[in-house]
């Protein structure tokens, strides 16, 4: 019956078979209780993905609070006087020496931690480590639907969002890696979160160089003494 | 491309973001939070609501947007700013309304008007006579004790995604498959309920 009740609603029923469904909500109780819960129970779905979503936005607000947030906007004003400022060649081609290399910085991390990912070896093959295997082997873009779709199923699933973000890197979509380890430095109750590191290193690798940002992430690595200080600092050098 | 540039969103890239999916439409939806945060701060000058209020508010707002977006319902007449200012500043206006004449809406349920349209008022007013009726909580609460698969999948449905997207993002063989599987679920969902 909830077949037929949806193709209603979906206007997929005939003018002829609208009308006797119109009818039958007349005459017959049962079936007019079961489209009322039908209609009921798609309210309640919304409902159900509108809490879920407020969670999320919750979270964001949170993260929103943070010391580095509330610096958005002298960021953002500091960027636009940098850029004005960067039309001269001079200090174009100072920032541009800097910027290569922590670039190179950059590029000998992603080699060295991002080559090959470790595999747990006790035989099992979930789709994670299917995954993994992959990206060993150097299928970069099958690894990459694998994990991305682990992550549409779960999205606060932190493993596959890791990966999503770091296949992303190794296939050069630093966009999508950056919105991926942003993700990441946003998922709670994790021992480690590299997330914040990993976004500095993606943002390393875009062009335009978004400096002030990346110098913004990289100090709060330190400050806080998060996954990746050691190289953060040895970054921050070269880029300020 | 505009989206991933770190600063605000154009209008054209944020109804784009939304209309996409997958981690494009999340993310777009996350910085659309982000870029009209500032409202928050300034409702609770200007209206003297708590923070928190003002949060909860706003993302209604925000989610309320994104419903508009989707079901084309946003005819981009005004610039997304001043639309969402508007739905906001409706929303806190109503929110001190409620407040200060004890009002409070016990759910804010999703406006059911919607799925009713171009019913005959005949049908209309049997249907929500009925509704009225039916212990919506009751319905809310045991939706939540379906499993997780069900659950994710009706979310989709009332989110509007059909069953072809639905079939893709939870890895059903086709949309069939999905529509039969979601109607299952709904099955489930109404023995629960009628318990």
């Amino acid at each position: 019956m909830l077949e037929q009740i949806e193709k209603y609603f979906d206007n997929k029923l005939s003018l002829a078979e609208r009308q006797v469904f119109e009818n039958q909500m007349l005459t017959n109780d049962a079936f007019a209780k079961e489209v009322a819960f039908y209609v009921q129970a798609r309210a309640a779905s919304k409902d159900l993905a509108n809490d879920k979503r407020r969670q999320e936005f919750e979270a964001l607000r949170t993260q929103l609070h943070r010391p580095k947030s509330q610096n958005i906007k002298p960021i953002i004003w500091l960027s636009g006087l940098a850029a004005s400022l960067i039309i001269g060649f001079g200090l174009w081609s100072f920032i541009g020496s800097n910027t290569k290399s922590s670039e190179t910085l950059a590029d000998v991390y992603i080699q060295q931690h991002f080559e090959n990912l470790p595999i747990k070896m006790d035989g099992k093959t979930d789709s994670l480590q299917l995954g993994l295997r992959l990206f060993n082997e150097q299928k970069l873009k099958d690894a990459q639907l694998i994990f991305e779709d682990i992550y549409k199923k779960e999205n606060t699933n932190s493993e596959a969002i890791k990966f999503s973000g770091i296949t992303a890197l190794r296939l050069k979509e630093y966009d999508k890696a950056v919105d991926f380890f942003n993700l990441l430095s946003h998922q709670k109750g994790l021992y480690t979160n590299p997330g914040l590191f990993y976004e500095a290193i993606a943002l390393l690798k875009q062009t335009p160089l978004f400096k002030d940002r990346t110098i913004a992430l990289l100090k709060e690595v330190v400050a806080k003494d998060m996954e990746g200080k050691n190289e953060a600092i040895e970054i921050l050098e070269e880029l300020e | 491309m505009d989206f991933f540039s770190r600063g605000n969103l154009s209008d054209e890239a944020i109804i784009k973001g939304i209309l996409s999916d997958g981690i494009l439409q999340r993310t777009t939806e996350n910085r659309l939070y982000e870029q009209y945060f500032y409202f928050i701060k300034d409702a609770t000058y200007k209206h003297q609501l708590f923070e928190d209020e003002a949060a909860s508010i706003y993302t209604d707002t925000i989610l309320a947007f994104i419903d508009n977006v989707r079901n084309h319902k946003f005819e981009g007449k005004s610039a997304i700013k001043t639309y969402l200012f508007q739905i906001f500043s409706n929303k806190c206006v109503d929110f001190i309304r409620r407040t200060s004449t004890n009002k409070m809406s016990v759910h804010e349920t999703q406006p059911m008007e919607d799925f009713m349209f171009g019913m005959p008022d005949e049908s209309k007013n049997v249907l929500q006579k009925l509704i009225s009726e039916n212990d919506f909580e009751k319905l809310n609460e045991k939706i939540r004790l379906l499993g997780d698969k069900c659950q994710q999948m009706l979310m989709a449905w009332g989110e509007g995604f059909s069953d072809n997207k639905i079939a893709e993002d939870l890895g059903y063989q086709s949309a069939n498959v999905a529509k039969v599987s979601r109607l299952r679920c709904l099955e489930k969902l109404k023995e629960l309920y009628r318990e």
